[in-house]
């Protein structure tokens, strides 16, 4: 029972990287530009796509793919910026967030046609499959190397936001953008540098899970839904509340199919996060902003 | 003179053949006259997953229906007309299915529809073709839903969601011998949901214990749910409704867990070989109406002109698309006409062998093609466990 107990709750957190990853991506972008991305599940997606181009059709070795994939985010995430944020938000960001729903249809549609409709699915990275940690609990290597970097692009991010000069002006933008005028910091390109930041992570997340799940469009939308669910249960812009929130959420998931019922488990981080606006209608770690 | 007289009875003889050859090859269709079909096409709209979840599945059907539309071409057509097949994509999705369906009906005025091959799916296009009242036959989608929806133009032509867990049961319980089932389904799967509800019923009070688990379909991660049925004590491995790929996943993560108990889905397995090793995908049994393997003449014939054509064997979503559009046919041949109502009743009349053996629909509309367990090993589909009736 022990066994099984940790078995879930490291099922959890290797989850929990990805998740991490992808609720940072999401609160960093919503903290700059005051939008909620709806593409940034469709930016997932093209990571996923982006590794399995690079294997299929340019040959490169699995790790290769894996560091070069979510790259493909990149021109995405610009052209998006420029289309959707720029002219609309942070002002405007109803229209703005309209304007997202419609470059995640775009891109998905655009996958869609490119690679087919059918899912993919990536050969193991590691040829010998398992670590045993101790009896009964096992972890793949594939799945803990992706976690091991998704963790270590996520430290990287994070310490970036702190100690460089332009993540203090980007956090000082985040608590606010017209102070952060008055001190001279022109909000607009950090905007830009925040939105590409953000659809990044979410294009590394993408392309870890490529070698865990069957790749696929549909991903898209699950992923935005993970998100979101992060994001307003940590406090809507906190960047760090957001990885621990992902973390937790994932573990909840795990740990829910062994105590609950199989229908309950899968309705437990919504649970969870009617529960917490409930209490805590700003989020379990509201930024001062 | 007694030359002449001698003659004549075998002169009549001969015309009396002759007038008889004639009226025997008026009556025979013209599928089995070879000639060439010639005037309008008779058109068949099908839907089926050309994307999405189960497209692989869509791509054998598509084949196997593409197949028999070449054969019944070659030999005569329908009513003397070339057949003609129109395929729109349904993506596994009921909307996108009941858009693709008012599509057939009303742009490419088609006189039957084949599809979907997802049980959701077909419910919900089920009031659009009984508006267009035209015949419709599912092609592997096992709901007996369908048929129960009271709609006299469908007929189910499958191994049904019943049958498929009622083999599993008889295989859990004669061949493996187990004491525990774990049963792991996709949420939004229907046939799942049935098997889990079927195989529920039919072993409780028995000595098999059954631990089900429901997990997202597309889940990103199924260790959470596949801890929980090893913890559970789980000999045997249920999966109902998730797709080939998901599967390739599913085997790969049961092997990470060092689960190596047997599985057994309702999936045709080709896109679990395709997606893993030999080693993973020889753990998969599946229920299955039909293999390349089988002996019987016609399914031999059917196999051998599908390797011929496609390159690779046919699944048993082949078979079905083949069957489903050689009883069509034969049906329009029977009823003389592509009036819906008259091919209707036709299609429960027609007398069709072929690698699902006999035609053979009841009133409802349910051909319940005979379902057995397969397993894929060294290359091979081998037959595991046959099913009776």
């Amino acid at each position: 029972m022990i066994a099984s107990l940790i078995q879930q709750v490291i099922n959890g957190l290797l989850l929990g990287a990805t998740y991490g990853l992808v609720g940072a991506g999401f609160a960093i972008t919503y903290g700059i530009s005051r939008v909620l991305n709806f593409a940034h599940g469709a930016f997932f997606v093209v990571g996923s796509y982006g590794v399995f181009a690079l294997f299929n059709y340019f040959g490169l070795p699995l790790g290769i793919a894996f560091a070069l994939g979510s790259l493909f985010v990149l021109p995405f995430a610009f052209v998006s910026y420029y289309v959707v944020i720029k002219p609309y938000g942070p002002d405007k960001g109803s229209t703005a967030l309209l304007g997202t729903f419609g470059a995640a249809i775009v891109i998905l549609e655009g996958l869609h046609r490119v690679f087919g409709g059918r899912l993919l699915v990536l050969p193991r990275m590691f040829d010998s499959p398992t670590i045993t940690l101790l009896q009964d609990v096992h972890v793949s290597f594939d799945q803990a190397f992706v976690a091991f970097i998704s963790i270590i692009v996520l430290g990287i991010s994070l310490a970036s936001l702190h100690w460089t000069g332009i993540g203090r002006r980007l956090r000082a933008i985040v608590q606010s953008p017209e102070a952060a005028q008055l001190i001279g910091i022109d909000p607009e390109p950090y905007r830009l540098l925040s939105f590409v930041l953000g659809s990044w992570l979410a294009g590394v997340a993408g392309a870890g899970l490529a070698f865990l799940a069957p790749i696929g469009t549909g991903n898209g939308l699950n992923m935005t839904f993970v998100a979101f669910v992060i994001v307003v249960l940590a406090g809507l812009g906190n960047i760090g509340g957001a990885v621990i929130i992902a973390f937790a959420l994932a573990v909840i998931q795990a740990l829910s199919s062994l105590y609950v019922r199989a229908e309950v488990s899968l309705a437990a981080p919504y649970l969870f996060m009617v529960l917490v606006l409930v209490v805590k209608p700003r989020g379990i770690f509201p930024t001062r902003a | 003179m007694s030359n002449a007289k001698s003659n004549s009875p075998r002169v009549a003889a001969i015309f009396g053949m002759v007038l008889l050859s004639s009226l025997i090859w008026r009556a025979i269709p013209a599928t089995a006259q070879g000639t060439a079909p010639s005037g309008e096409p008779v058109v068949i709209g099908v839907v089926a997953p050309v994307s999405g979840d189960y497209a692989s599945l869509g791509g054998d059907a598509i084949n196997g229906i593409n197949l028999a539309a070449e054969q019944i071409n070659q030999k005569g057509g329908v009513l003397r007309r070339p057949l003609k097949i129109v395929v729109e994509d349904g993506a596994s999705d009921p909307t996108t299915s009941l858009n693709a369906v008012t599509k057939l009906t009303t742009r490419d005025r088609v006189v039957a529809v084949m599809g979907t091959l997802c049980s959701s799916c077909t419910l919900a296009v089920l009031p659009a073709i009984k508006n267009a009242n035209i015949p419709h036959v599912t092609i592997g989608d096992g709901s007996l839903r369908i048929v129960r929806a009271g709609n006299p133009n469908t007929f189910l032509l499958t191994d049904t969601d019943e049958a498929r867990a009622q083999a599993v049961i008889d295989l859990v319980k004669n061949f493996f011998k187990a004491t525990n089932l774990g049963i792991l389904v996709s949420e939004k799967s229907e046939p799942g949901k049935t098997a889990q509800r079927v195989i529920e019923k039919g072993l409780a009070g028995t000595n098999v214990k059954v631990t089900s688990v429901i997990a997202p379909t597309n889940a990103p991660d199924y260790k959470p749910y596949l801890t929980t049925l090893r913890d559970a004590g789980a000999q045997v491995l249920f999966d109902g409704g998730s797709s080939g790929e998901e599967m390739a996943f599913i085997l790969r993560q049961m092997q990470d867990l060092k689960m190596s108990i047997p599985t057994v889905g309702m999936l045709w397995v080709d896109t679990i070989v395709r997606n893993s090793s030999d080693e993973v995908a020889s753990n998969y049994y599946f229920t299955t109406p039909y293999l390349p393997s089988f002996d019987a003449p016609e399914a031999k014939a059917f196999t051998a002109a599908y390797r011929a054509k496609f390159k690779k064997d046919p699944s048993k979503y082949s078979a079905i698309g083949y069957s489903g559009t050689w009883v069509l046919a034969s049906a329009m041949e029977l009823a003389r006409s592509t009036n819906a109502d008259a091919v209707t009743a036709q299609v429960r009349k027609v007398t069709w062998v072929g690698p699902l053996g006999k035609s053979d629909f009841d009133q409802s509309g349910l051909w319940n093609v005979a379902t057995n367990i397969a397993r894929y090993q060294k290359g091979e589909l081998t037959l595991v466990y046959a099913v009776k009736r």
